[in-house]
C-alpha cells in the first residue's frame, strides 16, 4: 500500500516577473491543508494560478514565499526529483524513444529495483489501467485514451506519496473524458494516493473531487466538498463561477437559527439558507440556481418578459428580463407545447430554502 | 527567508564548465588580441593599416574578395537548390548533382585551390597541356572561383531547405490570378527567398575574408587581410601588427556576421509559416530546363574534375610533369615522415568531437531550458567561436598561452602554445578545434530541444530523475540527430580546418592541413594530394561509423513534440 502524504501549503505566494519587468502574483497566500488520500481539485479560470499553484507542489517551481510541508517536512526548495511525487501531464509526456514497457518502468529504473521486482510491478500496473499486452507498443502506436493510461501507470508504479495531474483530459474527447475520469477515481481510491488535480472544466472537478478549491485571480475563493460548494457558495465569484447562477440584491431584514428573512422587490422571503457574515439589517445578495426558480403565466412572484426560451427536452429553459437583470429559470415541470413564448409577460418566483444568502 | 534555489550539483557542474570554456577559450584570447592592439604602441601601427595606401589597398582588397566570393557562391548556391527543388529532372541525376555538392564540406577548403593550380596553373594539365597557354590562377579570379566552389554547399542546403518549405499554395494563389510563370516566381517567390539568399551572402563574405588557407596558397600577389596576417606572424613576429590587424578584420567579420544573423532568423520565419501542402509543379519548359540543368551538370563535372584530379595527383609523382604511377605519396602519408601529422590530427579531431558534442548539447540545454543570469551571453560566447575569423583566434592563443598565466606567483594556466607548451602544445589545438566546432552543435541542438516539449523531462524529473539524469536518459536520446549532425561537423570541420591551427602547431605536434600546405608550397603536390585523399577517407570513414553507432532517426523524433 502507498504511503499516502498530508500535504500543507502555508501562505504560499508566486511572482513572476513579466517580459516589462512588472512583477505579478501568480498565486496570492495560499493556505490548504490536504488529507491522506483525499482527491483535491483546484478548479478555476483560465489564468488563476492552478497550473503555478501545482507546479509548486511538484517542485518545478519554487514559492517566491510561504511553506509547503509534506508529512511534517517543508519542502518547499527541494528539488522535484525529491519530492516522492509523480505529475501526470496534460500532453501525457510519454517518453516517445521507449516502449511502453519501459515508460513505466522508468521511475522503478531510477529507484534501481531489481529487474524481477521492476517487471512485476509493471505488469500489474498495466493490467491496473487496462493495458495488458500493450507492453512492446511505442506510445505513438497507442491512441489518446491508451497513452493518457500509460501516462498514469507511469506515475502510481513508483507509488508516489502525492499524485498531481495537470489537466490531464482535456486533449480526449468528451466520451473518453468521462470514462477516463471515473477510472482515474476508481484508482484513486483504490490505492488511496492523495491527489491534486488541476481542471477549469467544474463537471470534471465535481465528478472527481473530495473537496473542490476554486481559485480566482491568484487566491483561494472556497474550499470545500462539490455539494457545498454548489449550495454555499463563498461569495458571488464561487457562485458565478460554479454552475449557473441568478444573484439577485437583497435586503436583509433579520437572521435566526431558521435562516434569514429577506426583501426583493417589496416582496419578503423568510427562511433563507445563509452565509454566517451575513447581518440582519443591511444589504445582500441571494444566489438562485436556474432549477430553484418557478415561472409561469400569472399567479404570484414578480412581473418579468420572456427574452427567449429554448425548449430542450427534459426541460425548458428561459431568459426573463427583469429591470436591468437577466435571470435564467430551467423549468422541468412544463407540458409539451404549454411553454411560455418569446414576448410574453411572465411571473417568477423562486424556492427560499435553495437559495443561499451572501454578504454584499 | 527562504534558502536560493538549489540547483542540481551536475548541472551546476556543467554550467560552469561551460562558461569557463567559453571564457577562457573564447573571450579570453581576443580580450588579449583587443588588449594588445590598443596599448599606447600599438598606435602607430593603426596608423600605418588604415592610412598608408598599400594597406588600403589590403582592406579594399579583402573587402572585394568578400564580395565576389559571396555573389558567386550565393548565385552558386542558388542554382543548385533550384535544380533540385524546382527543376524536372531524372532523379539520379539529382542525387549526383547533390552528392558532388557535399564533397567539399568534407574536404580542406583549399585543396581545390591545389588543384586547380595543378590543372590550370603556369604548368596546367589544362592550360598548358592542353592549349598551350601558360595560366595563372593566382590572385582574385582563381582566389573567386576556388572559394565559391568550397563554400556554396552551405548556401545550397538552406536554400534547398527553404524552397522545399515555401507554400506552393501561394504561387498556385499567384498563377490562379493570372499571373505568368516568371512573374509569380519574381513577384511571389523570390521576396520570400530574398531573407535566406542575403543570409547567405552576408555568411559567404564573412567565410571568404576570414578564409586563410585559400588565399595562402592562390592568393598570390593579392594579399588580403588574413593573410597579411600571416605574415605579420609567421614571416615578422610581430605580434603587435597582428593584433592590430585582427582588430581591423574583427570589425568587418564580426559585424557582418551580426547582420547575418539577423536575416537569417527572418529566413527560417518564413520557413515555418506554412504547413506545405501540394507539391510544386517543377519547371518543364525547356527553354529554362535546359540551360539551367546544363550550366549545373558542367560545374558539377568540373568539381568532380577537380577532385578526381586529387586522386590521380595522390598517386602520380608529379601530375602534369610526371605522370607515371607511384604509391610512394601514400606511403610517405601513411607509414613515412608525414604519418604523424595524420595520426596526430585524427586523435586530436577525435577528443575535440567527442567534447564539442557533449558541449554543444549541454550549452544548448542550458540556454533553452535553464534560467541563470547571463544566459544570452554564454550562447553570443559559444557563437563568437564561429563569427570570429579562425586566424584571430591563432593570435589570441599565441598572446594568452605562451606564457603561463601566473596570479600571485601561482600559476593559473601552464604554456600551452609554442616550444615547451604543456602536452606538446595538444591541449591549445584541441582547445581551438572545440572552438570553432561547439556553435555548430549547438545551433542544431537549440533547434532540436526547441521542438521537444519540456513536459517530457518534468516527467522524467517527477519520477524521481534529477536534471542530469534526464538529461542523458530522455533528452539526449531525443535530440540525437542534432547530437549526430553536431558530431559529424565537428570532426570534418576540426579534421579540415588551418585557419586558427596553423599558428599553434608545434614541432612535435603536426597537423595534416598544415603539412598539406607545407608540401604545396615546396612544389610536392603528390604528397599533399596524398595528404587530402587520406583526410577526406578518414573523414568519410568517421562520419560512416558515427552514423552506424550513434545510428539515424529512430522514428521517435517525429513524435516528440505531444500534440496538444
Ligand atoms: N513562467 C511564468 N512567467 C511569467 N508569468 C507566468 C509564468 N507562469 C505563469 N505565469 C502567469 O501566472 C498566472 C497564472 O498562470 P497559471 O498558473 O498557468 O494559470 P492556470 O493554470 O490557472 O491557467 C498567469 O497570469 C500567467 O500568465
Ligand atoms: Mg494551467
Amino acid at each position: 500500500m502507498t504511503k499516502a502524504g498530508t500535504l500543507i501549503l502555508e501562505n504560499v505566494t508566486k511572482e513572476f516577473k513579466t517580459p516589462e519587468g512588472r512583477m505579478v502574483k501568480a498565486v496570492d497566500a495560499a493556505s490548504l491543508t490536504i488529507q491522506p488520500g483525499e482527491f483535491l481539485t483546484l478548479l478555476g479560470p483560465s489564468g488563476c494560478g492552478k497550473t503555478t499553484t501545482l507546479r509548486m507542489i511538484a517542485g518545478f517551481e519554487f514559492p517566491s514565499s510561504g511553506r509547503i510541508v509534506l508529512d511534517g517536512r517543508d519542502i518547499a526548495m527541494v528539488p522535484p526529483d525529491k519530492r516522492e511525487m509523480a505529475m501526470v501531464f496534460q500532453s501525457y509526456a510519454l517518453f516517445p524513444h521507449l516502449t511502453v514497457y519501459e515508460n513505466v518502468a522508468y521511475g522503478l529504473r531510477i529507484r534501481r529495483q531489481s529487474n524481477e521486482a521492476i517487471r512485476q510491478k509493471v505488469l500489474s500496473t498495466l493490467s491496473m489501467v487496462g493495458l495488458e499486452g500493450k507492453e512492446r507498443r511505442r506510445p505513438s502506436e497507442l491512441s489518446g485514451g491508451q497513452q493518457q493510461r500509460v501516462a498514469l501507470g507511469r506515475a502510481m508504479a513508483i507509488e508516489p506519496r502525492v499524485l498531481l495531474f495537470d489537466e490531464p483530459l482535456s486533449n480526449l474527447d468528451a466520451k473518453l473524458r468521462v470514462s477516463l475520469r471515473s477510472e482515474i477515481r476508481r484508482l484513486q481510491k483504490q490505492l488511496g494516493i492523495t491527489s491534486v488535480y488541476v481542471t477549469h472544466d467544474q463537471a470534471e472537478a465535481m465528478a472527481l473531487s473530495d473537496r473542490i478549491v476554486v481559485m480566482n485571480a491568484g487566491r483561494i475563493e472556497q474550499a470545500d466538498t462539490p455539494d457545498a460548494i454548489y449550495a454555499r457558495p463563498a461569495n458571488r465569484f464561487v457562485a458565478d463561477f460554479i454552475g449557473r447562477a441568478n444573484v439577485l440584491p437583497v435586503e436583509v431584514l433579520g437572521v435566526g437559527a431558521g435562516g434569514a428573512d429577506v426583501r426583493l422587490a417589496g416582496e419578503t422571503h423568510t427562511g433563507l439558507p445563509c452565509d454566517p457574515a451575513v447581518k440582519a439589517g443591511g444589504s445582500a445578495h441571494i444566489v438562485v440556481r436556474p432549477q430553484a426558480m418557478q415561472v409561469g403565466k400569472g399567479g404570484a412572484g414578480l412581473p418579468a418578459r420572456v427574452r427567449s426560451a429554448t425548449y430542450l427536452g427534459n426541460m425548458v429553459e428561459y431568459e426573463l428580463s427583469w429591470g436591468e437583470h437577466t435571470l435564467i429559470v430551467e423549468d422541468y415541470s412544463v407540458i409539451p407545447g404549454g411553454a411560455l413564448r418569446e414576448g410574453e409577460e411572465a411571473r417568477w418566483t423562486f424556492a427560499p430554502s435553495r437559495a443561499y444568502v451572501l454578504p454584499a | 527567508m527562504l534558502k536560493r534555489r538549489a540547483i542540481d550539483p551536475t548541472l551546476a557542474f556543467g554550467l560552469i564548465f561551460a562558461i569557463l570554456f567559453v571564457a577562457i577559450a573564447i573571450v579570453y584570447p581576443l580580450v588579449r588580441v583587443l588588449g594588445t592592439a590598443f596599448e599606447p604602441a600599438a598606435g602607430p601601427y593603426f596608423e600605418r593599416f588604415l592610412l598608408r595606401p598599400t594597406f588600403q589597398t589590403i582592406i579594399g582588397r579583402t573587402v572585394v574578395l568578400g564580395l565576389t566570393v559571396g555573389l558567386a557562391g550565393t548565385l552558386l548556391g542558388f542554382l543548385w537548390a533550384f535544380v533540385q527543388a524546382r527543376v524536372a529532372a531524372p532523379a539520379w541525376l539529382k542525387r549526383v548533382l547533390h552528392l558532388i555538392a557535399l564533397v567539399p564540406s568534407v574536404s580542406p577548403p583549399f585543396a581545390v585551390a591545389i588543384s586547380m593550380i595543378v590543372l590550370f596553373g603556369r604548368r596546367g594539365m589544362i592550360s598548358y597541356g592542353l592549349f598551350g597557354i601558360e595560366g595563372n590562377v593566382y590572385g582574385l579570379p582563381g582566389m573567386t572561383v576556388v572559394m565559391a566552389l568550397s563554400f556554396f554547399p552551405v548556401v545550397y542546403l538552406t536554400m534547398v531547405g527553404l524552397m522545399r518549405a515555401l507554400d506552393p499554395a501561394m504561387e498556385e494563389a499567384s498563377a490562379n490570378l493570372g499571373g505568368s510563370k516568371v512573374r509569380t516566381f519574381l513577384r511571389v517567390t523570390m521576396p520570400m527567398l530574398l531573407p535566406g539568399l542575403a543570409s547567405s551572402f552576408l555568411l559567404l563574405f564573412v567565410e571568404a575574408i576570414a578564409d586563410l588557407g585559400n588565399p595562402l596558397t592562390i592568393g598570390g600577389d593579392y594579399v588580403v587581410l588574413s593573410a597579411r596576417l600571416f605574415i605579420a606572424i609567421s614571416g615578422e613576429y610581430d605580434l603587435l601588427a597582428a593584433a592590430v590587424l585582427a582588430v581591423i578584420l574583427i570589425v568587418p567579420a564580426l559585424g557582418v556576421y551580426l547582420v547575418q544573423k539577423y536575416f537569417a532568423d527572418r529566413a527560417s520565419v518564413v520557413s515555418v509559416t506554412g504547413k506545405p501542402a501540394g507539391s510544386v509543379a517543377l519547371v518543364t519548359d525547356w527553354r529554362v530546363r535546359w540551360p539551367l540543368l546544363a550550366l549545373n551538370v558542367f560545374i558539377a563535372a568540373f568539381i568532380a574534375l577537380v577532385y578526381v584530379t586529387m586522386i590521380a595527383g595522390a598517386f602520380t609523382r608529379l601530375l602534369g610533369i610526371d605522370n607515371s604511377f607511384t604509391l610512394n605519396n601514400f606511403s610517405y602519408v601513411l607509414s613515412g615522415l608525414g604519418s604523424e601529422a595524420m595520426l596526430d590530427t585524427t586523435r586530436l579531431s577525435a577528443y575535440s568531437t567527442v567534447i564539442a558534442g557533449f558541449l554543444g548539447m549541454l550549452i544548448a540545454f542550458l540556454v533553452v531550458r535553464m534560467k541563470f543570469f547571463g544566459k544570452g551571453l554564454l550562447d553570443f560566447g559559444t557563437m563568437l567561436g564561429i563569427a570570429v575569423p579562425g586566424t584571430i583566434f591563432g593570435i589570441g592563443y599565441l598572446l594568452a598561452f605562451n606564457d603561463p598565466t601566473r596570479v600571485a606567483g601561482f600559476t593559473l594556466i601552464p604554456k600551452l602554445t609554442g616550444g615547451q607548451a604543456l602536452l606538446a602544445g595538444e591541449l591549445a589545438i584541441i582547445m581551438v578545434f572545440i572552438v570553432r566546432s561547439t556553435p555548430a552543435g549547438l545551433r542544431a541542438g537549440v533547434a532540436a530541444l526547441q521542438q521537444i516539449d519540456p513536459s517530457l523531462e518534468e516527467a522524467s524529473v517527477s519520477l524521481g530523475a534529477n536534471r542530469a539524469v534526464t538529461f542523458g536518459r530522455i533528452t539526449l536520446p531525443l535530440i540525437r540527430p542534432a547530437f549526430l549532425s553536431g558530431l559529424v561537423y565537428a570532426f570534418a570541420r576540426s579534421m579540415t580546418t588551418i585557419s586558427a591551427v596553423i599558428f599553434l602547431t608545434t614541432p612535435e605536434t603536426k597537423i595534416m592541413t598544415q603539412q598539406i600546405y607545407a608540401e604545396t608550397d615546396a612544389g610536392r603536390f603528390g604528397n599533399a594530394f596524398a595528404y587530402i585523399v587520406i583526410l577526406i577517407g578518414i573523414v568519410l570513414l568517421v562520419i560512416a561509423l558515427l552514423q552506424t553507432f550513434i545510428g539515424l532517426a529512430t522514428g521517435a523524433e517525429r513524435r516528440v513534440k505531444s500534440e496538444n
